[in-house]
C-alpha cells in the first residue's frame, strides 16, 4: 500500500497546494452518474459495519477496572 | 507537629531525593524521562501540602493505624543547574536567574508519604516536538499548570499522572482523573481530585461494594463518576467478532479523533495474565495515512500512542500491533534514548501487552455526537465523492480520498483553524467567517468535523455537524468547499443526483465557498 503525501489534512500548509479547477462536466456524464452511484461499495461496507457497534450490557458489567 | 525544613538541592542522577524513594518501575521510568528530557538539577520542597493527598488522606488514610502525615514533598525538575544562589538570585528579581528557572523547568511530582505508592500527582513536560522528518505528536489534551516556589511562578505544559495507591484510587480511577484534567476541560470546573472520583463511582452505582479501600471500578461506576463530574460518559465497544476487541482502524481512527478533540481516552482491556487493566492514551504521533483504497482514513496508520499507565509512568510510548486475527494490542515500545547511548534503565521492556476491548472518554454534555456517527457520515460522503470524481476521469489528479473526523470549539474552528486553511489568502478568509457567522443557523458550541481530502492532503470540503442532536437526526450545519471543483460537485452535480438517483444523499447545509473568487 502506498503512503499518501507528507502532510496530512489536518496539518497540510495552505501554501503547498492549489484550489483545483472546475471540470467540463457533460450531459452523458451526468446521466451515468445517475446509473452508476451507489450508497456503498465492499470497502465502505466493511468500514460502515466497524464503526456501529452497539455496546453490550455484557462489557458494561464485565469486571473490575 | 509539622517543623520548619529547609529547601533541598540536589544534582540531579547523583545521590537525589528519588534515589530515597522504592526503586519500582515507576521511580526507574521517571528517572529515565527526566534524563531525556535533559533534567539537571533538583529542587526539594520538603513540606507541600498537596490537594489530591489531603483529599485522600481525610476519606481513607486519617484513620489509619499507620500514622500517615497530611504533608508530602515536592521535587522540581530543571534542565539547567539550578542551586540556592539562582534560586535566591531569582527571588530577588534577577530578571537572568528567574529566565534559567523558568525557561529550563521541566515539571514536578509530589511525593507522598505512602511507601508503597509515593509518586503523587506528576506532571513532567513532553519530548520537544521537533524530532526531524518526522510528523508532529498530537497532545491536544495537555494544558499548562502553574507551580511557585516563593512565588515565582513556573509554568509547564503536560497532563497530570499518579500512581495507584488502591487505597482510595485503582487503575481506572487515576484514568478518570487524568482525563478531568484535560486542556478540553479549563473553562469547565474545579479538577476533582481521586478520591472525589471514586465517592462519585459510588453515589448510585455502588451494588454494595464498599468505597475505600477502592480496589476498582466497574465501568457503570466510570460512566456514573464522569457524569457526576457534570460530564458526559461516551463508551465505544470493540468491533472484532466474536472474540472482542479492536481493528486498527476502529482504534486508531476513534483514539485520534478524541485526542484531536482534546479528549484523552480510557483503554480497557485484558493485561497479562488476563487481570484487567485501564490505561490512559493522552497523545499519539501523527501519522500519514496508508492509502487502503479508493477512500481511506486519514488517521488509520497512527502506529504510536503515548499513555500514562499507572505501573509506569506519563507519556509512556506504546505500539499499536495486530495479531493475525487483526486484533489490536498495545506493547510498550520505549524511544531510543534522548541522552546518547545505551538506555541505563528500561521498565517498560517487559511489560506485558494490552488488549484494548473497551474506550470510555469524557466528553462535553452538549456533544452528543459519537465520533463512530462521524465515521459513518465520512465514509457516506467519501465514497459518494469518489465515484463522482471517477466519472469526471482527467478532470481530477486522482479520484482517492481520504477523510479525517474530529470535534472542534467553534471559537477553534472559524479561528485557527480557518486561519491555518486560509491564512494566505486574508480576503477569502474573512469573507468565510463572514459567511458562517451571517449566513448560518445559529451553531453549536462544538461543532464535528469531517474534512475530505485528495490523497496527496489537498482540502477538498469540510463538513460541520451539529454536536447537539442524536445520532438518528445527524444534522448538518454547512460545508465548506475548497475548490472550484469541490463546489461545481457538491452545489451542481449531487443536487440532480439527490433528486433522480436510488439512494438517499444527505443534505450538508449551506454552502461556502473556501477560495478566491479568481480561482473559480
Amino acid at each position: 500500500m502506498d503512503k499518501a503525501s507528507d502532510s496530512t489534512l489536518w496539518n497540510k500548509p495552505s501554501s503547498e497546494w492549489t484550489a483545483l479547477p472546475r471540470a467540463a462536466v457533460t450531459d452523458a456524464v451526468m446521466k451515468e452518474l445517475q446509473s452508476a452511484v451507489q450508497a456503498t461499495d465492499d470497502s465502505s461496507r466493511e468500514r460502515l459495519e466497524r464503526f456501529n457497534i452497539p455496546l453490550s450490557e455484557e462489557t458494561l458489567r464485565s469486571r473490575v477496572w | 507537629m509539622h517543623e520548619s525544613c529547609p529547601l533541598r538541592f540536589y544534582e540531579f542522577d547523583n545521590d537525589d531525593s528519588l534515589g530515597q524513594l522504592p526503586q519500582t518501575s515507576q521511580v526507574a521510568y521517571l528517572r529515565e524521562y527526566l534524563r531525556d528530557l535533559g533534567v539537571q538539577s533538583v529542587i526539594e520542597e520538603p513540606n507541600y501540602f498537596d490537594r489530591d493527598y489531603l483529599a485522600e488522606f481525610s476519606a481513607f488514610y486519617a484513620i489509619s493505624a499507620r500514622g500517615y502525615p497530611n504533608i508530602c514533598k515536592r521535587l522540581h525538575f530543571f534542565r539547567a543547574p539550578v542551586g540556592r544562589v539562582q534560586l535566591e538570585a531569582a527571588l530577588g528579581g534577577d530578571a537572568d536567574a528567574l529566565e534559567v528557572m523558568q525557561g529550563n523547568y521541566a515539571g514536578f511530582s509530589v511525593i507522598r508519604p505512602i511507601p508503597s505508592a509515593p509518586l503523587g500527582r506528576t506532571v513532567l513536560a513532553l519530548y520537544p516536538n521537533n524530532d526531524p522528518g518526522r510528523p508532529s505528536r498530537i497532545f491536544d489534551p495537555a494544558r499548562d499548570y502553574k507551580t511557585h516556589i516563593g512565588g515565582i511562578e513556573l509554568v509547564v505544559n503536560g497532563l497530570a499522572w499518579q500512581q495507584q495507591d488502591t487505597g482510595v484510587a485503582a487503575c481506572a480511577t487515576i484514568g478518570v482523573w487524568t482525563m478531568l484534567h484535560s486542556s478540553a476541560f479549563d473553562e469547565h470546573h474545579a479538577i476533582p481530585t481521586t478520591a472525589d472520583i471514586t465517592k462519585a463511582a459510588h453515589k448510585s452505582a455502588s451494588l454494595g461494594n464498599r468505597i475505600f479501600p477502592s480496589v476498582g471500578l466497574t465501568i457503570y461506576q466510570l460512566a456514573e463518576a464522569i457524569k457526576e463530574h457534570g460530564l458526559s460518559p461516551v463508551i465505544c465497544q470493540g468491533d472484532i467478532k466474536p472474540a472482542g476487541g479492536f481493528s486498527r482502524e476502529r482504534f486508531a481512527s476513534t483514539c485520534a479523533a478524541f485526542i484531536r478533540s482534546g479528549y484523552p481516552v480510557l483503554v480497557l482491556g485484558p493485561f497479562g495474565d488476563g487481570a484487567g487493566h485501564a490505561q490512559c492514551a493522552v497523545g499519539f504521533r501523527d501519522a500519514q495515512p496508508l492509502l487502503d483504497g479508493p477512500v481511506s482514513m486519514a488517521d488509520n496508520a497512527v502506529d504510536h500512542l503515548y499513555i500514562h499507565d499507572d505501573n509506569l509512568g506519563a507519556n509512556v510510548r506504546f505500539r499499536i500491533c495486530t495479531n493475525g486475527a487483526g486484533r489490536v494490542s498495545l506493547k510498550a515500545d520505549p524511544p531510543p534514548p534522548r541522552y546518547g547511548g545505551e538506555r541505563q534503565q528500561s521498565p517498560t521492556l517487559t511489560y506485558p501487552e494490552l488488549w484494548p476491548e473497551t474506550l470510555v472518554v469524557a466528553v462535553h454534555n452538549d456533544l452528543r455526537t459519537s465520533p463512530d456517527c462521524l465515521h459513518i457520515a465520512g465514509t457516506k460522503m467519501a465514497t459518494l465523492l469518489n465515484q463522482i470524481l471517477t466519472h469526471l476521469g482527467t478532470a481530477v489528479p486522482s479520484s482517492n480520498l481520504v477523510f479525517g473526523s474530529r470535534f472542534i470549539a467553534l471559537t477553534d474552528y472559524c479561528g485557527p483553524e480557518l486561519e491555518r486553511m486560509l491564512g494566505l489568502d486574508s480576503s477569502t478568509l474573512a469573507r468565510v467567517r463572514l459567511n458562517l457567522l451571517e449566513g448560518c443557523p445559529p451553531m453549536s458550541l462544538h461543532l464535528g468535523l469531517v474534512r475530505i481530502s485528495l490523497a496527496d492532503s489537498t482540502p477538498f470540503v469540510d463538513i460541520l455537524f451539529d454536536t447537539t442532536d442524536s445520532d438518528r437526526n445527524h444534522p448538518v450545519f454547512a460545508h465548506l468547499s475548497y475548490s472550484p471543483l469541490a463546489a461545481q460537485v457538491i452545489e451542481e452535480i449531487i443536487p440532480p443526483l439527490r433528486s433522480n438517483s436510488k439512494i438517499e444523499i444527505p443534505e450538508i447545509g449551506i454552502a461556502v465557498r473556501a477560495f478566491a473568487p479568481t480561482a473559480a
